[in-house]
């Protein structure tokens, strides 16, 4: 039973323990990929963390992809503890899935891009939403109504998306003041989308306008308090 | 505030570890790291020299906080707390880091990256340590009374066992009656003795024993509580409901036979299960003509029903060996995949029921027998050749398989099942008759297909285990909970819903509603901490910061 030397394992109680905080944390210090281990659906030894750590992944997935890193560099795996085997080669093609990715570029861009994502992670509503998972697949929501998977996967994508581009509307803006032409440019979004965003911004007063650059409003970021006063 | 003071002791296991990474680089490299003030290599830490090196170190350079970087803490994390005690320091403050499961033995063929990984290992270990908070076992009082779910011959013999110790037992069986599957059974192998003998001898001693509370027709509906003080709500067919409460609770459930009808042309008549023919073989003026046909693994073993049915074999042996014994002439066929006779005792059956003359043919998966009106058709692929065996009575080993409601009671209980419904211990070997929730402990088939003396003995080790905590009427539990920062907390409730062990609850507070942890009840799973979308919650012994600080650590060569 041998594999090969790229993991380093940290001990949580269950997979329910890893905060999507981890994860990111995890990208945002240096790491390629995160691979977390829980047990098989029905076995968990805490009953259910394991579904909640399976909810979580679903946002860590949309969002890697949506920072233009792929998907693949968060994998979920569930074991027995008795099951040697799978791990080592479910690790294993972990592992060589990372390597053919290469390592995790470090410019400017994908940092900024995983630093807003952190933020996203840490921020109420996603840590919400995939509270509610399996409740939104058993009981319903609010008004009853169930949701199938591809609904929930359909709704954590575009949360994620639009979490993740809010968070890095406010850190470029918290720079300096942009226009929308420049944000969607440096962001890599459709101009129409970032008009849509920062109309929404402005509506919630994350953002607000500061001065114009070549006769279009500029925009820095507003009093963002209530936005970012979980993050540590 | 105090300084911080790691000691790292580096394990070489003998050669389990010194064999395959460089040792005396690791321990130098830990002597680097921020915080450690002394390192040291033993050769076995575990071992007497190596935990006085440890407490001898703790005195001698005022550590405030011990590594070992070793083996599993699955097995040798109480030693090491223990030895932190006994030298003053808190046994909270230890940290283990596995280089042994997690590096030597598993990169045999690196040394140098394995080595380095350990290191890394190491190092991420520190950074965690020098967080870690002292904390104190929690202490809870435990009732000194015991629930028993089924009252087949696991149940009723914790039962007895646990009143005769001087516990109050209430017994809850789903039937109206007491003594389970054995009251079908005729003879019990190896030491053929009478099933009915066995259990009526139980039945008689639980039912003298006034210490033992009856309910049948009862099963149970909901759960409260943890160890020390369970409520159980159980519900009868007239959906009468009854409370109880207990200390601790023994599952021993069962199981029920698989319906034997898909297979074979089962008829009941003469296509029967070997359950089936116990109770014709009970009776003493039964008449058999000539040929019984056995077939092993019936509707086990295949993709439906992946596992083995673990009794089916021996007691196909002991009924052909009844069978020979009760009238030399009767031809006897076993057709088997694969024996199951584990032990002396059972090899023993199976030479003699080969030597009465019971033959034994082998099948594979691919090509099953097949059962017409007269014969019995197979294919012996040991032989190379196809036999067609008239009979006059056939007989299927069906499994025993899981209750259709084990995952309802799983739910109830808290308590995982496997992926075929079997209910499923702490640990296959360090705990197997314990549940990892504290408190509830399993016997009996619920848990595996198992014989009568195997479910005896599993009941009789469950009372032990279980008379522990009545014993001593508390119980020390880890201090490994939710902590709440009420402030933050804004009583949404998502943390209550979401807690698998229904520790936490919404309470009224002059600051408004409120999540409140109930310590006993948490098992220090992690769910609420890592969900509250309002970071109220972290874990204690694993608190954000800790884990941070190792996630950071891991990149900081
Ligand atoms: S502490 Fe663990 S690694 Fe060290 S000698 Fe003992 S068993 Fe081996
Ligand atoms: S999830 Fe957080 S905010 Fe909501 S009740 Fe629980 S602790 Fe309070
Ligand atoms: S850690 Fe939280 S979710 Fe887990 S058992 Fe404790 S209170 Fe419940």
């Amino acid at each position: 039973m041998q594999y090969a030397t790229n993991v380093r394992i940290i001990r949580v109680m269950c997979g329910g323990r890893v905060d999507l905080e981890m994860i990111f944390s995890a990208f945002l210090n240096g790491a390629d990929g995160v691979f977390i281990g829980t047990c098989l659906k029905g076995e968990c030894h805490y009953t259910s963390g394991n579904l909640q750590a399976e909810a979580r992944i679903i946002f860590a997935k949309h969002i890697l992809k949506y920072t233009g890193l792929t998907e693949k560099r968060v994998k979920l795996s569930m074991m027995s503890s008795a099951e040697s085997g799978k791990f080592v080669s479910s690790v294993s093609d972990f592992i060589e899935t990372i390597i053919a990715e290469g390592k995790l570029p470090d410019d400017a861009n994908t940092q900024r891009k995983l630093h807003a994502a952190y933020r996203a992670v840490m921020g109420e509503k996603i840590r919400w939403l995939a509270g509610k998972k399996t409740e939104f697949e058993t009981d319903g929501n609010l008004y009853g109504e169930k949701f199938t998977p591809h609904e929930i996967n359909r709704l954590f994508r575009e949360v994620a998306q639009d979490e993740v581009l809010t968070q890095e509307i406010i850190l470029l803006l918290e720079n300096s003041p942009l226009t929308i032409k420049e944000l969607a440019e440096i962001t890599n979004i459709p101009p129409r989308r970032a008009v849509r965003q920062i109309a929404n911004m402005l509506r919630l007063g994350i953002v607000r306008q500061d001065g114009s650059k070549d006769n279009a409003p500029a925009f820095t970021a507003g009093n963002n308090k209530r936005l970012i006063e979980v993050i540590r | 505030m105090e300084e911080t003071r790691i000691g790292v002791f580096v394990c070489k296991c003998g050669t389990n570890i010194a064999g395959f990474l460089d040792v005396s680089d690791i321990a130098e490299y830990s002597s680097t790291l921020p915080d450690v003030v002394f390192t040291k290599v033993n050769l076995f830490t575990c071992s007497e020299a190596g935990i006085s090196e440890i407490k001898n170190a703790i005195v001698q350079h005022n550590l405030n906080r011990v590594v070992v970087s070793a083996c599993t803490p699955r097995t040798h994390e109480p030693t090491f707390r223990a030895a932190c005690q006994e030298a003053g320091l808190n046994p909270f403050l230890f940290e283990f880091v596995n280089i042994r499961e997690h590096v030597s033995w598993v990169h045999k063929n690196d040394r140098e990256k394995g080595t380095k990984k350990a290191r890394d290992l190491i190092r991420m270990g520190v950074a965690r340590a020098a967080l870690l908070e002292p904390k104190e076992f929690i202490e809870v009082p435990v009732l000194n009374e015991a629930i028993i779910i089924g009252g087949g011959v696991a149940g009723l013999s914790s039962a007895v066992s646990l009143a005769k110790r001087g516990f109050k037992v209430h017994l809850v069986e789903r039937s109206n009656k007491l003594g389970g599957r054995l009251l079908d059974l005729n003879i019990i192998q190896p030491e053929m003795t009478s099933a009915k003998g066995i259990i009526e001898d139980i039945l008689h001693e639980a039912e003298n024993l006034p210490l033992i509370n009856i309910y049948k027709g009862y099963k149970p509906v909901d759960l409260k509580g943890c160890i020390g003080a369970y409520k159980m709500i159980v519900e009868n067919s007239k959906k009468e409901t009854k409370e109880i409460d207990s200390g601790v609770i023994i599952l021993a459930s069962g199981t029920r036979m698989l319906d034997p009808s898909p297979y074979y042309g089962y008829n009941g008549r003469n296509i029967i299960t070997q359950y089936e023919l116990e109770k014709l073989l009970s009776n003493e003026d039964l008449e058999i003509n000539n040929n019984v046909v056995m077939i092993q693994c019936v509707g086990s073993r295949n993709s439906e029903n992946v596992f083995c049915g673990k009794i089916c074999c021996m007691e196909a042996i002991k009924n052909s060996i009844l069978l020979k014994e009760r009238d030399d002439r009767i031809d006897v066929y076993i057709i088997y995949r694969d024996i199951q006779a584990l032990g002396h005792e059972n090899e023993r059956l199976l030479r003699k029921a080969k030597n009465l003359g019971v033959r034994f043919i082998h099948y594979s998966a691919e090509k099953p027998p097949e059962v017409t009106k007269d014969a019995v058709k197979i294919y012996s692929d040991i032989l190379n050749r196809e036999f067609n065996i008239p009979y006059s009575l056939a007989v299927l080993a069906t499994p025993q398989i899981p209750h259709s409601d084990a995952q309802e009671l799983s739910r109830i209980l808290k308590v995982p099942t496997d992926e075929n419904n079997f209910f499923l211990e702490a640990h296959m070997k360090l705990r197997p008759i314990d549940f990892a929730t504290d408190g509830i402990f399993i016997c009996g088939s619920a848990r595996w297909p198992c014989t009568v003396n195997e479910a005896i003995y599993q009941a009789e080790a469950c009372a032990a285990r279980a008379s522990i905590p009545l014993g001593n009427g508390k119980v020390k539990v880890e201090p490994i909970n939710s902590l709440l920062d009420e402030d933050i907390c804004r009583g949404c409730g998502l943390c209550v819903s979401l807690c698998p062990y229904k520790a936490i609850e919404l309470v009224n507070t002059d600051k408004g509603k409120k999540a409140k942890i109930i310590i006993a009840a948490c098992k220090g799973c992690g769910v609420c901490g890592s969900t509250c979308y309002r970071h109220a919650i972290t874990m204690s012994h694993y608190k954000d910061e800790q884990l941070l600080a190792q996630i950071e650590a891991c990149f900081k060569e």
